[in-house]
């Protein structure tokens, strides 16, 4: 090649990488100078107004929803620079470190969003300013949860993963796919701390299971475990089996339904690998389920039902849609290894709904559960809302929080100011996880969406995210080792207690066999 | 041998007269004959579906992973296929490319013209062709493989270590583009750096790097040997014995036959043992007189070549073709785009036996829109499950049956059953355009708008269909009950609103609730009528023939006429058939089949009595109803 071509070629690569580079950095920095005021505020997707926010989050992009050529968003609080963010499109992306810088130097202080919209005369206006709260107390850092597509019957791509809460980073804990494409659900935590982990495994070819991850190693427990607990201790795990079996209706918006035909709860002693149970978690006639202990110990909580079929098999039971759960408690002594007698903290009959999924803020002061027209599966139940009850008095609300379609799977962050709950509000089908500040009242504050970083994320996603559990920090086994001893031959094959058990769920009861 | 720094002509290597004619052959062959639309049909509904979308999250999913890369562009030309120029156009741009680089690769390693054998790896994709699979992304992973070996081959780079340095940058980046295919790579490096470069430690080295590879993916990352090896071709769950083997002999064809031609091409420049050198020597002793001369002839070559080439295709496509597969594709592409009567006109070229279940429950649907179901169902292959696919659930699960039962229960009215069978096909299957149309269309039939929405935004994203997409998110705007749009109208109007959650239910209670809910329901009560006339129940048909004039039937069909005929003697109590009576030659065809039935003995001279009654009541209900109803068979 002659030189002169030579250099042209160089001439030509620079021109090409500067402009690239000038494409990529330039930011254009809009400045608006004159606007007309519009007295209401913008609207915008997701809904980031009028709620509480942990001063950690991550950015809460948003897309601007007015018509319009251009988009200046001003965010602004007390103190600190405010973050100014254009666009064309209206999708507001956030940039993280100023983000961050003002949350945290206006903890417990107001944050504003100021949008601008340019019409296509080029004229800017201005609308009413977005306020929300910065909370004082942080959420904790990472959420856990199960993602996967609405099933129905079949399933191929479950997998359990992890989010960080303070960016957008996502990671899988478990995927279905490294075992055969099985199934995992209940994952569980002692006492928000990424340590010890309880996970059920379902497999055609590996079996039914449930992983015990802790102390820096993976076993895995030859029975089959529903909703799980760790006693705030470490020592005892408490687990409800269930003979759960899903059916259809024909004409209703939401098609899946769920009935427990049996049910009881069992507890694990993780010293001595035994898995017992007490008469009061397994009477005779009466279904438990949803096992949750009290952050000091003394007491199990969980809800239980009358069986109201003699039939145990057929599918769906008759009066399935009268089951309504007693919201229970039992005593327990760790060190004597003994249980008092089941007593009602809210009655069914009381309420006229079923009450489920307890779960006990970390400083024992509020214990929120869903309350739903029957049965046992909230999250099918357009009618399950969250009710919060303050265990000092007794008294309990329906918190602020809830919408008219079905609220479900909440858990309490570490310090228990925040409550992750999964939501089908926005279209009734796909569960999303909302966050809502729960103050020292018991209030529960206008809950926003789990941020993405493309606002739009959730438009076109055609998977749900559901049972959300806040933990301080990143699981801390790996997935390797979880998928290993999933498939593993080696696992704890306690004997199934026979003491105590109701005549229905004696050992040869159905929903104690392994399946 | 060669020298390494002999330069070949790019031109010989990519556009002889023989590779012309070939790949304007394979081009119209695949365009014209195979139609690549059917193929892009395929996609969900026979072959796995190749997951692609105008989406930026999509690409950065793809980008994360070892190999998606390769699959982000096979999602994206298996697209093509919808339009048939195109699709054609990429398989015989994937073809041409893997035919230009083997030749390239052979170059070196054979004196003799082994030009043939290029031609292999085309005849392969086209062989896939013709069992209406493509597998394009893992021809396109070999076909990256292949250029990347031909790059290393060019390296003018002499010393080993720069050769492994090279080899591992290579390496590396192939893994990262077209994953496990990459294994491929290292034994071609192999092969030349054993025949070729003569360099034998990198002819060590490099197979030990793949395996190496594979050793640390398996007990380091814990990779699956399917996802270490075959993620691109999912081979594994391929259940055609012909696409499987195709794939396996791909992976495998071009080490092979480098390997063995180098080592060819050892034997012959060494010392050859003395029973090999008589071989040798008698197979060259064919090269003299005549025949040598024809040879040295460029011409004759070209024309013999060319000749070969024409017959290794010929052949291929003759060993391969699958005729009864297209035509089973084409009813189901027919009975898709709702084009009934080329689906009964394919539908008879099918050889009955050849007839799958949703072939026949697409011939139904056919016979029903074309108002011939009452008169022909039975000139054509039944099978009770057919009808409404009412045991797939029972059986090992197919996305294409639930995808045809969510359209049939949709239309029937049977909104809640249609979303539970789409649901099972999108987990099984994947978000295909088709699943989310059909998604969107249940929820906006159930006046979920929200929800609907979702699954139009996800349509929107689909290269193909995004259009569609965006055109009922505008109309949804515009007017948020589409109270405007016909089907959805329709589907209400025939929509079952009797609540119930029966794990099964009966036959009669499935169309009952339909007719109930809409008496014009003309879907339900041809279904129903066909469902009793299958199943052998002619005093329920019988029992609903007076809804007959509620359609404005002006005569009784064929198998109705029949079916009354035979419950009249059947001995059963008299029924009212308001109004309806049988012609009088439908009576005398009966006679003529219940005196040749007495006359043969029954049932078990079941061949007999066919050979006897002749193909004018080859098609009877009388014949159906006395040896293939499910009680019968019993």
């Amino acid at each position: 090649m002659r030189k002169p071509y030579r250099y042209l070629i160089l001439i030509c690569l620079v021109a090409a990488v500067t402009v690239v580079l000038w494409l990529a950095l330039h930011k254009s920095t809009v400045t608006v100078k004159n606007y007309r005021f519009i007295s209401r505020t913008p609207n915008i997707k997701p809904d980031y107004t009028d709620t509480v926010i942990p001063p950690n989050i991550t950015p809460l992009n948003f897309v601007v929803l007015e018509p319009g050529v251009e988009y200046l968003v001003k965010i602004h609080s007390t103190q600190g620079e405010s973050i100014d963010v254009s666009s064309r499109t209206g999708k507001i992306k956030i940039p993280l470190r100023r983000w961050r810088s003002l949350l945290n130097t206006n903890r417990g202080k107001k944050l504003f969003f100021d949008v601008y919209v340019k019409n296509k005369n080029g004229i800017w206006s201005r609308h009413a300013t977005i306020a929300n709260a910065i909370a004082k107390e942080k959420i904790d850092g990472y959420l856990v949860y199960r993602f996967m597509k609405p099933l129905f019957n079949w399933w191929r791509d479950i997998g359990i993963y992890q989010r960080n809460l303070e960016n957008y980073d996502k990671s899988v804990v478990l995927h279905g796919k490294s075992f055969n494409n099985g199934c995992l659900n209940c994952h569980t935590f002692l006492n928000n701390r990424p340590e010890y982990m309880t996970l059920g495994i379902r497999s055609a070819l590996y079996g039914s299971s449930a992983l015990l991850a802790g102390d820096g190693k993976v076993n895995k427990i030859g029975t089959k475990w529903g909703y799980t607990t760790w006693h705030p201790s470490g020592r005892v795990a408490a687990y409800s089996i269930n003979k759960v079996r899903q059916f259809f209706h024909k004409t209703t918006k939401e098609v899946r339904d769920v009935v427990d035909l049996d049910s009881g709860i069992c507890y694990y002693q993780v010293d001595s690998q035994k898995i017992k149970t007490a008469p009061a978690l397994s009477e005779p006639n009466r279904m438990e389920t949803y096992p949750t202990w009290s952050p000091d110990g003394r007491y199990l909580y969980f809800c239980s039902a009358p069986i109201l079929w003699v039939d145990r098999e057929t599918v769906p039971p008759v009066h399935f849609d009268e089951v309504k759960y007693d919201l229970r408690r039992v005593a327990y002594n760790i060190e004597t290894d003994e249980w008092g007698q089941a007593e009602i903290v809210l009655s069914a009959d009381e309420t006229g709904m079923s009450m489920l999924c307890p779960r006990i803020s970390p400083d024992g002061r509020f214990l929120v559960f869903c309350m739903c027209e029957y049965g046992c599966f909230p999250v099918y139940q357009a009618s399950s809302d969250l009710y919060l009850m303050d265990l000092k008095t007794g008294k309990y609300k329906k918190l602020a929080l809830n919408s008219e379609l079905s609220e479900s799977w909440h858990s309490f962050s570490s310090n228990s100011r925040w409550l992750a709950f999964s939501s089908k509000r926005r279209d009734g089908l796909f569960t999303r996880i909302f966050f809502s500040y729960i103050d020292e009242n018991g209030q529960a504050h206008k809950p926003f969406i789990l941020p993405q970083k493309d606002p739009a994320y959730y438009d076109s996603l055609l998977r749900t995210y559901s049972v959300p559990e806040l933990i301080t920090s990143r699981v801390k086994v790996s997935k390797i080792a979880l998928a290993r001893a999933v498939r593993t031959t080696d696992k704890i094959e306690p004997d199934l207690p026979i003491t105590g058990a109701t005549p229905s769920a004696k050992q040869i009861a159905p929903w104690q066999t392994r399946e | 041998m060669r020298p390494l720094e002999q330069k070949i002509s790019w031109r010989n290597a990519t556009l002889s007269a023989d590779s012309i004619i070939f790949f304007i052959c394979f081009y119209l062959y695949v365009w014209l004959f195979i139609e690549p639309r059917l193929i892009y049909h395929c996609f969900g509904n026979f072959i796995a579906y190749p997951n692609f979308s105008v989406d930026w999250t999509f690409l950065k999913t793809c980008l994360g992973y070892p190999g998606g890369l390769v699959e982000y562009i096979g999602g994206f030309l298996s697209q093509l296929y919808y339009f048939p120029w195109l699709g054609a156009l990429v398989a015989t741009a994937v073809a041409w490319l893997m035919y230009t680089a083997t030749k390239i690769l052979i170059r070196p390693l054979v004196r003799m013209r082994f030009k043939l054998i290029c031609f292999i790896p085309a005849v392969m994709l086209l062989m896939m062709h013709n069992r209406y699979d493509i597998q394009l992304t893992a021809f396109l992973a070999l076909s990256v493989v292949l250029w990347f070996s031909v790059v290393y081959e060019k390296v003018s780079v002499r010393n080993s270590s720069a050769r492994i340095a090279v080899f591992l940058g290579m390496f590396a980046l192939l893994y990262y583009i077209v994953g496990g295919t990459s294994f491929v790579f290292a034994f071609l490096a192999m092969t030349y750096e054993l025949f070729v470069g003569r360099r034998k430690v990198l002819s060590v080295l490099f197979p030990a790097v793949a395996i190496g590879t594979y050793l640390v993916g398996k007990y380091i990352f814990d990779l699956q040997i399917e996802i270490i090896y075959l993620r691109l071709s999912e081979v594994l769950f391929e259940r055609d014995p012909w696409i499987k083997g195709i794939v396996i002999c791909i992976y495998f064809f071009f080490p092979a036959v480098l390997f063995v031609l180098g080592l060819w091409q050892e034997l012959v420049s060494k010392k050859i043992p003395v029973d090999t050198f008589k071989i040798l020597t008698k197979f060259k002793s064919l090269k003299t007189g005549s025949l040598r001369q024809l040879f040295q002839s460029d011409k004759a070559k070209w024309i013999i070549e060319t000749a070969l080439a024409i017959f290794i295709l010929a052949a291929g496509i003759f060993i391969s073709f699958d005729a009864t597969k297209k035509k089973l594709v084409q009813v189901d592409y027919f009975a898709h785009k709702r084009r009934w009567s080329d689906v009964l006109t394919r539908a008879r070229q099918i050889r009955p036996e050849s007839c799958d279940t949703c072939c026949i429950h697409d011939i139904n649907r056919a016979l029903f829109y074309t108002g011939r179901l009452g008169d022909e169902m039975f000139c054509y292959p039944q099978e009770f499950n057919a009808l409404i696919l009412s045991r797939s659930e029972f059986q090992k699960p197919n996305g294409r049956i639930f995808l045809k039962r969510s359209r049939l229960f949709l239309e029937l009215g049977h909104v809640g059953i249609a979303e539970r069978d789409a649901f099972e096909y999108l987990e099984l299957v994947g978000s295909t355009p088709r699943i989310v149309e059909q998604l969107a269309t249940i929820k906006l039939v159930k006046s979920q708008t929200e929800a609907a929405k979702v699954f139009l935004r996800a349509l929107n994203k689909d290269l193909i269909f995004g259009n569609r997409g965006r055109q009922i998110l505008r109309r949804l705007e515009r007017e948020p009950g589409l109270t405007g749009d016909k089907w959805i109208q329709y589907i209400r109007s025939v929509a079952s609103d009797r609540e119930s959650v029966s794990f099964t239910i009966t036959a009669d209670d499935f169309f009952l609730q339909l007719l109930n809910k809409n008496r014009r329901n003309r879907l339900a009560f041809e279904y129903m009528m066909a469902c009793y006339l299958l199943n052998g129940q002619v005093d329920k048909f019988v029992a609903n023939i007076g809804l007959l004039k509620d359609f404005g039937y002006k005569r009784l069909p064929r198998y109705y006429e029949e079916a009354i005929v035979i419950y009249m003697g059947s001995g059963l109590p008299k029924m009212d058939l308001h109004g309806w009576q049988p012609r009088r030659e439908t009576m005398q065809r009966a006679q003529e089949v219940n005196r040749v039935f007495t006359l043969h003995g029954g049932r078990q001279n079941e061949e007999a009595i066919r050979a006897k009654l002749g193909p004018s009541f080859a098609d009877s209900y009388f014949l159906y109803f006395i040896f293939e109803t499910p009680r019968t068979r019993q």
